[in-house]
């Protein structure tokens, strides 16, 4: 029982999908198929985001059009003015000395994003604000020195700001899948983590439970996974908290996460804070929002994830988690969709969805590659109610299918994963095992149920996983009871 | 036969009738400005000068004529001001920080001079990053007075006014934030027009103060100014700043000014015991002159004027401190040497922007100061807000005036080294300039007069935004005959 | 302005000062502030700061990738100290 609670704000960075940058006409991404890693250093820059000297921003439509879809679509204010400001600080991956963002008046204002904890239970978290900036470059340090690599600066971002608000790092980890469920949702982010499309700043302080003040903030920098977010911000909160136990004080600072040693480290104090001098942007005039224009992106968002998964739950009795599960991206979605469509029943393929399927592409990191299509889902499912094949069979089917984007008939056929309902052949195995184990058996006869699971787990054994269970169950039954 | 001709359109003239060809006439300035001891220019493009003179000529011979709608500044003879960025070719800013940069793109007013046939002959010094009034504060030299070898030749834009007024070029672009085309104008007897903000694209002119830079025009004649504004105003996509409009049209009407419906603006609190004695008489005489030809004179009131200086140089100074950031040795410009070895990156960027002159480090820290926490809300954000107020007071003025009457500066060219001890006379210095940079104004300097030992001595009219045509049209009414 | 302020600022924005600039700029830099003082006597309440000129509305750019690689810069790594 603890006396402490954790506050808990989250800022998140979302890279928007546009094609060029955000104050140039450098593309914003690699082409299609190439990763980041792969575009040489520098290439994707010009005199305007190498910050040369007489270079101007002028601000990409689409970055605008972007911010205010992902600000209606988490329910915020939209300003119809707003300004852009200088951040000053000196570092080699910020060319010009000072990043461009917005300071006292951000594009979209207060908002809310309500979703479900891994329990069922519901949540919503108020949104500050979302404002628009420029990313900044890279420095990489290389034996005695570093090189900076700018294909990165001027990159257009989002930062979403949560009111602190969250109390545990699982609600944490649950509001930023569901933020990342919405960006990508709404196409503004294409959400890839392992490339930093999507990075989470996480904010944590403690107080005394029932206290209303706020006590000193730790902020944890750009963790760039779920479980990481999650895990970095419940180590910092068992730090702070051995802290105040021990009768000590948080130190106001920034630290990182070190995930091979689940532990957060010092970065930067509070004595060398900057002082980042913010002021107007003077080569931006204000950037005002016609209502038509507003109007017009309201008028084309889709029907949210939060919307969708009511109404999955709602129409198609699906289980809280499992839509919830099925919602958070689009991808997901649509192979649902269009497996339903093919005639797969929903519970199960929802089931499938959410299980194997999202895991293989957590794995992955990306959908690219994948040669997975709704068919797939469709016959596995059917398969798999029709006891052709078992759910293991299942799994790896999807991870086959995944790869080879073979027909699952085929699949079954080369992998040999049909599963074997013929009982001539599995009384030979159970009459096998019975040899080997006797006394097992004669403790079965004397009605020792239990060991039914053990008899069946051998002859599966023997089946190299092909045997049909339920079969299997029955045959013993019938055996014991004769 | 050259010294008859006092505008562009007479060169072409003698183009078009053969007496002039373009490889002479640019060959003429080069040899000029290579024998020169001024010091106007930081570098001359001898072989790329001559290589457009050569392309002119090959479209005069084609042509028969100057086609001068299509290429309005053909065999034109200019200079640039080396904070404008041409393409392959050192544009240093009168700083050690960039003596060896070239950049990588052409400043948009740039590629419409040479699209326009224009001659470049080369970049004209100035006060490092456009920081001087005197030309003093170059890393490269002061420029000498053309007339005056003891005197500056003003600034910041000085290399190119005295270029044009020694004739080693014929126009020529500045630069004006606070008066760095029309001083350096008005010491050395040219006209200077510095545009409405965003008139003309600043894509390409590194900033030093970005609310308040301008590119500006030094010319010979308000026909060569109005030609040159045509050709380098109008909106520009590489510049969010720059107005959405078309380029200037020249006023080609040939219709008489109308003098007698002018209201001339005078300000109540200008005394004239507060300028040099012969710039006030030939400013009142100015006055004097034009409501001899019929305008009329209104007294008016600007209640916040005594405060442009302060708030003009702390938007100045705050805006500067962060655009001159980006010269931090990382990706262009030069590192001192002692960068080279510096171990951590603060020692490496104090050793690069060690390079700055003193004038530029001491407005860095009072741009810094200004806009640092704690001081932030009573220096940066209160100029903010007394620069509104004092653009209100412009947009009062102009319900009573349509054009204000002005010193340019409150005495002629002073003598070189006389004033860079103190800092603070330089900027109060600039009081009649900097309230059009605040206010967005358009303004023109003209030539009204001599003193007594032959300095030229300048005046100034600042109309509405957008109003350019006003300013020239007055300032080329004044050179009819009628007008003499 | 103290020559301790003086050396804040410097660091701030990444000057190195010899000790006579340091002494010369304290003197000057006070010299100017003090008489922009007289910015605090003017009345400002309720004036919105006045930050751009002009009447400029933001005019926006098309998410459009430009024509030519012409611009696009030719160069590797920018080399630097180490920023750890």
């Amino acid at each position: 029982m603890s006396l402490f609670e954790a506050v808990i704000g989250l800022e998140v960075h979302c890279q928007l999908a546009t094609r060029t940058k955000i104050f140039c006409a450098c593309p914003a991404s690699p082409p299609r198929g190439v990763s980041v890693a792969d575009v040489p250093v520098n290439r994707a820059t010009c005199p305007v985001c190498a910050g040369h000297p007489g270079t101007l921003p002028v601000l990409n439509r689409q970055a605008v059009d972007y911010a205010v879809r992902a600000g209606l679509a988490l329910g915020c204010e939209i300003n119809p003015r707003s300004q852009f400001s200088r951040k000053n600080y000196f570092y080699p991956d910020l060319p010009k000395g000072y990043q461009i963002t917005q300071f006292d008046s951000p594009v979209c204002g207060e908002g809310a994003l309500s979703f479900s904890l891994p329990s069922g239970e519901r949540r919503t978290v108020r949104i500050q604000r979302i404002h628009l900036e420029e990313d900044a470059g890279k420095s990489v340090h290389v034996g005695t020195h570093s090189e900076v690599n700018l294909n990165r600066a001027g990159v257009p971002l989002i930062e979403v700001v949560s009111h602190p608000e969250m109390r545990t790092a699982e609600e944490a980890g649950a509001y930023l899948r569901a933020l990342h469920a919405v960006v990508t949702w709404i196409e503004v982010c294409d959400g890839n983590m392992q490339e930093g499309n999507f990075r989470c700043d996480a904010n944590v302080s403690l107080r005394p439970v029932g206290a209303t003040e706020f006590g000193t903030r730790v902020e944890v920098k750009n963790v760039n996974s779920f479980r990481f977010v999650e895990k970095a911000i419940a180590h910092e909160i068992e730090r702070q908290t051995a802290i105040l136990k021990s009768g000590g004080s948080v130190k106001q600072e920034t630290r990182g996460y070190d995930p091979d040693r689940d532990a957060t480290f010092s970065q930067r104090g509070k004595e060398e804070a900057h002082d980042y001098r913010y002021f107007p942007e003077p080569d931006l005039p204000e950037l005002t929002l016609a209502q038509a224009w507003v109007d017009q992106i309201r008028s084309e968002l889709p029907e949210l994830p939060d919307q969708r998964r009511a109404r999955y739950e709602r129409e198609l009795g699906l289980s809280s988690y499992d839509a919830g599960i099925v919602t958070s991206s689009r991808e997901l979605v649509r192979y649902f969709e269009e497996s339903i469509q093919l005639g797969a029943s929903s519970k199960a393929l929802a089931n499938l969805l959410a299980g194997e399927v999202s895991r293989l592409a957590n794995e992955k990191g990306t959908w690219l590659g994948s040669r997975l299509l709704p068919i797939h889902l469709a016959d596995v499912v059917r398969e798999l109610q029709a006891a052709r094949i078992s759910a293991t069979a299942a799994k790896q089917l999807i991870g086959l299918a995944w790869e080879s984007g073979e027909r699952i008939a085929d699949l079954i056929e080369l992998e040999g994963l049909a599963q074997v309902s013929d009982t001539r052949a599995l009384e030979a195995w159970l009459d096998e095992v019975i040899a080997q184990s006797p006394a097992q058996w004669s403790e079965i006869q004397s009605g020792k149920d239990k060991l039914i699971g053990f008899f069946t787990g051998q002859v599966m054994k023997k089946s190299g996983g092909k045997a049909n269970p339920a079969l299997i169950q029955e045959l013993i039954r019938k055996k014991v009871g004769s | 036969m050259k010294t008859s001709m006092r505008t562009i359109s007479q060169i072409h003239d003698a183009f078009d009738r053969r007496e002039l060809s373009p490889i002479e006439f640019t060959r003429g300035f080069l040899a000029r400005a290579q024998a020169s001891k001024l010091n106007a220019y930081l570098t001359l493009f001898a072989d790329r000068a001559m290589a457009q003179a050569r392309h002119a000529q090959e479209i005069l011979d084609r042509e028969g004529v100057t086609p001068r709608q299509r290429h309005p500044l053909l065999g034109i003879p200019l200079a640039l001001k080396d904070n404008l960025a041409l393409q392959g070719q050192r544009t240093t800013c009168g700083s050690k920080m960039l003596a060896d940069y070239k950049p990588p793109y052409s400043a948009t007013v740039v590629r419409r001079l040479e699209a326009a046939g224009a001659v470049i002959l080369g970049k004209t010094n100035l006060d490092e990053f456009g920081m001087g009034g005197s030309n003093e504060n170059s890393a490269f030299g002061p420029v000498i007075h053309p007339t005056h070898s003891d005197r500056v030749a003003g600034g910041s834009s000085g290399g190119s006014a005295a270029a044009v007024a020694a004739d080693l070029a014929w126009a020529a672009l500045g630069s004006d934030t606070g008066g760095s085309v029309r001083q350096p104008a008005a010491f050395c007897g040219i006209l200077g027009l510095k545009p409405t903000y965003g008139k003309i694209s600043r894509s390409g002119l590194v900033a030093f103060a970005s609310s308040l830079d301008t590119v500006g025009i030094l010319a010979r004649s308000p026909q060569d100014a109005e030609l040159l504004l045509s050709v380098c105003s109008g909106g520009d996509e590489l510049d969010a700043t720059s107005l959405p409009e078309a380029p200037y049209a020249p006023d080609e009407s040939g219709t008489p000014f109308e003098w007698s419906g002018l209201r001339l603006g005078v300000a109540s609190d200008i005394s004239e015991s507060d300028l040099d004695p012969e710039v006030a008489r030939a400013v009142r005489l100015f006055q004097e002159r034009l409501c001899g030809l019929g305008a009329s004179r209104v007294v008016l009131d600007f209640p916040h004027a005594s405060q442009a200086v302060a708030v003009y140089y702390l938007i100045a100074m705050a805006e500067a401190s962060s655009n001159l950031s980006r010269f931090d040795g990382v990706r262009f410009g030069s590192r001192a040497p002692e960068a080279e070895s510096a171990s951590d990156l603060k020692g490496f960027y104090q050793k690069v922007r060690s390079q700055f002159g003193s004038e530029v480090k001491r407005r860095i820290l009072l741009g810094t100061f200004a806009l640092s926490s704690g001081y932030r809300d009573a220096f940066f954000r209160r100029a903010a807000q007394v620069r509104r107020l004092i653009a209100r007071d412009f947009d009062s003025a102009w319900s009573r005036a349509d054009v204000l009457v002005l010193p340019v500066a409150p005495e002629p060219a002073f003598r070189l080294g006389e004033r860079n001890s103190d800092p603070l006379k330089m900027y109060l210095a600039d009081r009649f300039t900097v309230p059009a940079n605040l206010a967005g104004l358009p303004a023109l300097s003209i030539p009204c007069g001599t003193t007594s030992e032959g300095l030229p001595i300048g005046v100034q009219l600042i109309a509405p935004a957008g109003r350019e045509d006003l300013l020239l049209s007055i300032a080329r009414a004044l050179e009819t005959p009628e007008a003499e | 302005m103290s020559e301790g302020r003086i050396a804040a600022l410097a660091e701030l924005a990444r000057l190195e000062l010899t000790a006579e600039e340091s002494a010369r700029f304290s003197g000057q830099i006070e010299a100017v502030l003090s008489a922009f003082q007289s910015l605090a006597q003017v009345s400002v309440e309720g004036v919105e700061p006045l930050y751009h000129p002009g009447h400029s509305e933001m005019v926006l750019r098309e998410d459009s990738p430009r024509d030519s690689d012409s611009e696009r810069l030719e160069v590797g790594a920018f080399r630097v100290p180490p920023v750890l």
